[in-house]
């Protein structure tokens, strides 16, 4: 992978895609992001996600379940918002966060761009 | 042009970034640190209370001790060790940017919350690093109020963020659930390791360390501050050596006994069988002697008992009787010299 800034454009390439964040999972911080705007304020969905994937792990912790979580989807009524943490080596920690708009986007097709390019982006 | 002044350095920040200059603002105090501003965007922060890009990355295993030193011996004059890196394929730029940017708001969080400290802004001056992160100002500083703000939510005393770590001996609950970093930073806390120390130590970011440690406080896992802040607890001294008579115990009955209300309350204590012909001393422990008045004692022969020693807690001091001259304390150097004798035990070999 080039650069951070490079991966986080070609993910914007997705169809519909609205906005995408790279999310520092222990701060809740925002490493990066591309796109977004007035309507979606992407460094407060950064954080605001971070509890969304503290919750989820708490949640699976309780009913003693040790699997990953590949990626979370959550539908709005307009959107699709997709979280997907980070495996690689250096990755640890880290997690992407896409909004899409739901009537211009094919879900599978998405999930799957996602998958592809998370394979290339050795952060 | 260098200023001393005591200000806050979020404010000074955003003055140096809007007259776009270049150089470092040193922040004084605890823990201090430094942001390195190249014309008026943010590049590079560095604190003692996070560690750097060089710890987190040998620390995580990513790139080897060597490696990283060759890099610094070969850039820092001509301020271009991430280039370096990068150009010699050890790491991508991608994980480089990721790193710093991670580093710098660490460590901005801690060179930049205070509200008054001292600040020097030293003009032109450069990382060694070199630039590979250009960052808002205005960015950095919306993320150190977020930060400080997150980490109120958590648990509102800031001296947990300071304070050597100590974990409570006993839980407060039954069951507890501790997530992975919780768990490294309770297994190396050995109550002189500060937070910044247990940072450094695991190579984790000095701002997730702080908000970890303070959901462990708000669980009530951490001795907090103020109670350590009591004079330590001394462990109780054996008052006397040998086979002599405490002098506070009253001399031996002559005759005609006290009447001793405590004594019959207590079961008496069945004679040892081993020692048959020493008499037993029945009634309180000789540690009680301070507060119990009149000790009963059977017989004229008594014998001394050198009291218990008091379990003390992790942390608490010995007192001077027992432990001689303290050693002073340097916290985290003990790591350090037994790295040092484990090398110079390695070259004899």
């Amino acid at each position: 992978m080039p650069d951070m800034d490079t991966a986080l454009k070609e993910i914007m390439e997705i169809d519909g895609a609205v906005g995408v964040a790279l999310v520092d999972h222990t701060s809740g911080m925002a490493l990066g992001t591309v796109g977004g705007g007035k309507e979606l304020d992407l460094t407060v969905a950064a954080a605001g996600n971070t509890d969304v994937v503290r919750a989820k792990l708490r949640a699976m912790e309780m009913l003693n379940i040790s699997e990953k979580i590949e990626d979370i989807l959550i539908t709005l009524d307009s959107q699709y918002h997709m979280i997907r943490p980070l495996t690689s080596r250096s990755g640890k920690g880290l997690f992407l966060y896409v909004a899409l708009r739901r009537d211009r986007s094919n879900l599978a097709m998405a999930r799957h761009q996602l998958r592809r390019i998370e394979n290339d982006l050795d952060v | 042009m260098t200023a001393t002044k005591t200000a806050g350095p979020a404010r000074l920040l955003t003055q140096v970034a809007a007259d776009r200059q270049t150089g470092a603002l040193v922040v004084g105090g605890h823990p201090g640190g430094a942001v390195y501003v190249l014309e008026g965007r943010v590049i590079y922060a560095e604190s003692p209370a996070a560690p750097g890009v060089g710890e987190l990355l040998t620390a995580s295993g990513r790139l080897a001790g060597r490696t990283w030193q060759t890099a610094i011996d070969q850039g820092t004059s001509t301020a271009r060790v991430g280039r370096l890196l990068v150009e010699q394929g050890h790491l991508t730029q991608g994980e480089l940017e990721l790193c710093v940017l991670g580093a710098t708001y660490d460590a901005a969080y801690f060179a930049l919350s205070p509200t008054g400290a001292p600040v020097e802004f030293l003009d032109g001056a450069m990382h060694w690093l070199g630039p590979v992160a250009h960052i808002d100002p205005a960015a950095v500083n919306r993320e150190v109020r977020r930060r400080t703000r997150m980490l109120d939510s958590i648990f509102p005393d800031a001296r947990v963020d300071t304070a050597a770590v100590t974990p409570v001996a006993r839980p407060p609950r039954e069951r507890i659930t501790l997530t992975a970093l919780q768990w490294e930073l309770l297994v190396h806390a050995d109550g002189q390791r500060t937070p910044a120390d247990l940072a450094l130590l695991l190579g984790r970011a000095g701002f997730a360390t702080i908000a970890e440690l303070r959901r462990l406080a708000a669980a009530g896992l951490l001795e907090l501050p103020e109670v350590r802040a009591e004079p330590p607890e001394f462990v109780r001294l054996p008052v006397a050596r040998g086979a002599a008579v405490d002098v506070r115990r009253p001399p031996p009955a002559t005759g005609d006994p006290p009447p001793a209300p405590p004594v019959p309350s207590v079961p008496p204590v069945p004679p040892a069988p081993s020692v048959p012909p020493v008499p037993v001393v029945r009634g309180p422990r000789p540690e009680d002697n301070s507060s119990a008045g009149p000790v009963n004692s059977t017989g004229a022969g008594t014998v001394y008992r050198p009291p218990r020693l008091a379990r003390r807690k992790p942390g608490a001091k010995l007192p001077k009787e027992v432990a001689g001259e303290a050693p002073p304390a340097h916290p985290g150097t003990d790591e350090v010299l037994l790295k040092r004798i484990r090398t110079a035990l390695r070259a004899l070999r």
